[in-house]
């Protein structure tokens, strides 16, 4: 390839150190971020550092269950765990509703079981903690779900040894140096992302998705709402094996549990078919129900007083008004998350074993109203 | 603790040099190796108090055997006894762990079966064959084996008691290969411990390792982690839950695993490789371009090949020397001869080699399909009518078309490893028959990794490996020579210039940000 002049060219060129100092340029930037998050740990991850002290905003969808330590093993009045349905609540309105001073939002997307019971089990340990809110996400229901990105973090954070470096990052070396400057472990990128949740327009505005909704009703037929098996109540993981211990922990460190199904418009579940993760053979819709069907039964044996089970999907003002939605599941404006709060913290929607069935038949008969309004 | 994790990656790895270079230059090599020793221990302890427990007692049993073997050949002992003894231990601590889940089903194993499973979470796999492979090495040359484990140091003190269990649990534990391999022979590592200079932290040696590493990781992390991301979990969930995949969408999968699995488990040994050779050790290259393969035979001295080596000496020339004894003895001819003395030994051999991977159906069948694609290949290749071909076609020509056949073979192959079962392997391949009409329908979101999968691609037919790129440097020990595919134009060679550390430097950056999650290795399982 190269001749003669050129190999005495590159042979005189080759020179390790002169290879060696640009080389080394990124790991000496790993370095100085490794030390720096590992001598601060704003994040409460290792024995020594700054104690935490975290924005009073939302956080981005990855950071957030990044934070879990950091807000488990701080005081915190009232706490939120769940899904992306949950995550644009903010701590000023679970502050305000609960009349509180320290309250914050853990929720992160694609939550599993696995996750959220870890999440939920640190949570309930939180000193001086009153009242737990779990959101019950619909990702968390089907067993043996692969993990996602945010769950994962979760997890790495939880289970991370002193030397490990679950906080490794520029964003996150900013945030420190934030924290040492400011007080506060924040980044201004980190605010204009975790605004989305408030910020985006509403899904009527959308052609596109309000054409995904209306195909889902045509390539979903009623008849498949019906027609499949469902899981029996001891196959969901995320009640056996995780929110009967919860409710036991609950109960016994006297906080307020409170359990509740996201609103979901009755337009969406045909779509939810179509998006939503479950077992072959198995509807999404049916599936949902009968989860919900057990919740409410398992909550009901238990009998714990302080252990509530909230169906905030029957709240019409939210589910009835698609303007309410940024896309077909999550909701986006500030008041529609004002309005969720509320319904929790007034029992508007608790449920008990009675009412399970009256429940399950309202929900159902909402969808089919909806394929019955669409012509065929 | 990974490899690609960004706490070892940029505070334990410069403090592990810093601490094996001072060893080195202020006690010497006994001291460095100690120190080579003390460190890999502390990365197997990271993995579980369990792990470390196991992996120390496997090792030490380990060498008791190697020196039972050794002194029987020189005593007039059984040494073949004791090699057996080793061999089989070794196995059944990896059934005994890796495959205790097959006990499960019995009422009263059940429970110790699981938690013997999640005791050691890891594999054990390449630890067993390399720490096997070093008692076939003591039983097939005991008097070499002694003298790598004896030998004093050039321009040391004469050897100590200690230095033979030192040397032995150094190459039994070395961090960068103990987890996910390259499998490496005693006889490769151990004279590399006693030569000289080994301790002192060479220039060239970090330069030629820290380029393999960054390779490793962009491999890694860039392409087969976006790959797995992007298209290929999804995919595979989707058609396990019986959902429909555009045709375009399930062939990107396809062949986006083809290349995942390559670019993941030949990052990991380039990362494994340029970790060694930054302390002075070089391990034997384990990816010749596999995919650039011109048919299995090829294949399997490109792919794995420390795999490939260990389990040929172990079960394939054993079953072929005891098959052509017997085919000899009863003067059997011809085609039962061949099944005797060849096809059944390769089949087997292909067969551990599935299984070894996973005890699962999808895994026998990998098995099995690479099995008897070797025997027909084996045939063809001997065969009259193929030598005849050979002499009067163009060699491009007959290498392009055996490259395309691999590479469609090697792809349903793949997507059998990677189905959890035969419905997901059927489903993915009846996408295929899909509408392939409207084949930009829903492609949209992927046009993104469609490109990604472009540029893999590219890299695998035409961009030199990382071991062509470094070959004057000698990165690691080649076990066999194979022929370089890669265009003229594009047979560059990397040399210690400014030049080649701004690239490294710019390789590490692209892969910086993607560190703060580390997503583990595809073969951590196996």
């Amino acid at each position: 390839m190269a001749g003669p002049a050129s190999q005495s060219w590159l042979s005189r060129a080759a020179n390790v150190r002169l290879f060696l100092l640009p080389a080394l340029i990124p790991w000496l930037l790993g370095l100085a971020i490794s030390v720096t998050v590992a001598t601060v740990d704003p994040l409460n991850l290792r024995p020594w550092g700054l104690r935490p002290r975290l924005s009073d905003g939302n956080y981005p969808e990855l950071v957030t269950p990044k934070l879990v330590r950091a807000v488990v093993e701080q005081p915190h009045d009232v706490l939120l765990v769940g899904g992306s349905q949950a995550m644009g609540i903010t701590q000023q309105q679970l502050r305000r509703e609960f009349g509180v001073e320290r309250a914050f939002n853990l929720s992160y997307s694609l939550t599993r079981a696995e996750d959220l019971a870890a999440t939920s089990a640190a949570a309930i340990r939180t000193p001086g903690l009153k009242r737990l809110i779990v959101e019950l996400p619909f990702t968390a229901i089907e067993p043996d779900q692969p993990p996602a990105a945010t769950g994962a973090g979760a997890i790495s954070v939880l289970s991370a040894p002193w030397y490990a470096l679950p906080d490794f990052g520029l964003d996150y070396a900013q945030a420190t140096l934030e924290r040492m400057e400011a007080g506060v472990f924040d980044n201004p990128a980190w605010q204009r992302d975790a605004n989305q949740f408030v910020a985006a327009p509403a899904i009527v505005s959308n052609p596109d998705m309000m054409n995904r909704l209306d195909d889902a009703f045509r390539r979903v037929p009623v008849s498949s709402f019906e027609s499949t098996s469902v899981l029996p109540c001891g196959d969901f993981p995320l009640i056996s094996e995780y929110l009967v211990p919860l409710a036991r922990r609950a109960a016994a460190r006297r906080v307020s549990l409170d359990l509740y199904f996201p609103p979901i418009p009755s337009q969406s579940y045909p779509e939810a078919e179509l998006d939503i993760s479950t077992s072959p053979n198995r509807s999404a819709f049916k599936q949902l129900l009968s989860f919900h069907r057990c919740v409410i039964s398992e909550v009901a044996r238990l009998g714990y007083p302080n252990v509530h089970v909230h169906a905030i999907d029957l709240d019409l003002s939210l589910t009835s008004t698609l303007a309410n939605y940024r896309d077909s599941f999550h909701l986006v404006r500030a008041d529609a998350f004002e309005r969720l709060v509320n319904d929790i913290r007034s029992g508007r929607f608790e449920l008990s074993a009675d009412d399970a069935e009256p429940y399950v038949t309202a929900l159902r008969n909402r969808v089919l109203a909806q394929y019955k309004a669409r012509p065929q | 603790m990974s490899l690609i994790e960004p706490a070892f990656l940029f505070v334990f790895l410069p403090l592990f040099l810093l601490l094996f270079h001072l060893a080195g230059r202020f006690l010497g090599s006994r001291a460095a190796l100690a120190v080579l020793l003390a460190i890999s221990l502390f990365i197997i302890a990271t993995q579980g108090r369990w792990f470390l427990l196991l992996s120390s007692a496997s090792a030490v049993v380990n060498l008791i055997l190697l020196v039972a073997i050794t002194r029987a050949h020189q005593r007039g002992g059984h040494p073949r006894l004791f090699l057996w003894l080793g061999v089989a231990l070794n196995i059944a601590v990896l059934i005994l762990f890796k495959y205790a889940a097959w006990f499960s089903w019995i009422p009263a194993a059940g429970p110790f079966a699981e938690s013997l499973r999640t005791a050691v979470p890891i594999t054990l796999s390449f630890l067993t064959f390399q720490r096997s492979v070093a008692l076939l090495d003591g039983y097939a040359q005991p008097h070499g084996v002694t003298a790598h484990l004896t030998a004093p140091s050039p321009g040391t003190r004469p050897a100590r008691l200690l230095d033979a269990p030192l040397r032995f649990f150094s190459f039994a534990s070395f961090f960068p290969n103990v987890l996910i391999g390259p499998i490496a022979y005693l006889t490769e590592i151990i004279p590399q411990f006693h030569r000289r200079g080994f301790g002192r932290l060479r220039s060239i040696d970090l330069s030629v390792g820290l380029t393999l590493l960054v390779i490793g990781l962009f491999k890694k992390v860039f392409i087969a982690d976006d790959l797995g991301r992007l298209v290929v979990d999804p995919v595979y969930t989707n058609v396990a839950l019986h959902h429909d995949v555009p045709p375009l969408i399930a062939t990107t999968a396809l062949i986006g695993y083809f290349a995942q699995l390559y670019f993941d488990f030949s990052g990991y040994s380039d990362m494994a490789i340029g970790i060694g050779r930054m302390f002075g050790i070089r391990l034997p290259i384990n990816f010749r371009s596999p995919l650039r393969a011109v048919g299995i035979i090829d294949f399997y001295r490109r792919w794995h090949i420390t795999l490939t080596r260990v389990i040929a000496r172990f079960l394939f020339t054993p079953l072929s020397v005891m098959g052509t004894r017997y085919v000899m003895r009863r003067r059997i001819k011809g085609t039962s001869a061949k099944v005797i003395s060849l096809w059944v030994p390769l089949i087997l051999n292909f067969l551990v080699i599935g299984v070894w991977h996973s005890a699962s159906i999808t895994f026998v069948l990998f098995g099995l399909f690479h099995g008897l694609w070797y025997v027909v290949e084996t045939e063809v290749r001997s065969s009259r009518r193929w030598k005849g071909f050979a002499a009067n076609s163009p060699g491009g020509r007959r290498a392009a078309l055996g490259m395309a056949m691999t590479f469609v073979l090697i792809t349903v192959s793949f997507a059998l490893a990677r189905s959890p079962n035969l419905n997901v392997f059927a489903g993915m391949f009846g996408n295929l028959a899909g509408d392939w009409t409207n084949i930009g329908e829903g492609v949209g979101p992927f046009l993104g990794i469609i490109r990604r999968l472009a540029i893999a691609l590219a890299i695998i037919y035409l961009a030199p490996n990382a071991y062509e790129l470094l070959e004057r440097y000698r990165p690691g020990i080649v076990t066999w020579q194979v022929p370089s595919t890669t265009p003229a134009w594009l047979r560059v060679r990397w040399r210690p210039t400014l030049l080649w550390g701004l690239v490294i430097a710019l390789l590490g950056l692209t892969v910086f940000g993607r560190l703060a999650q580390p997503v583990p290795f595809v073969y951590g399982i196996y």
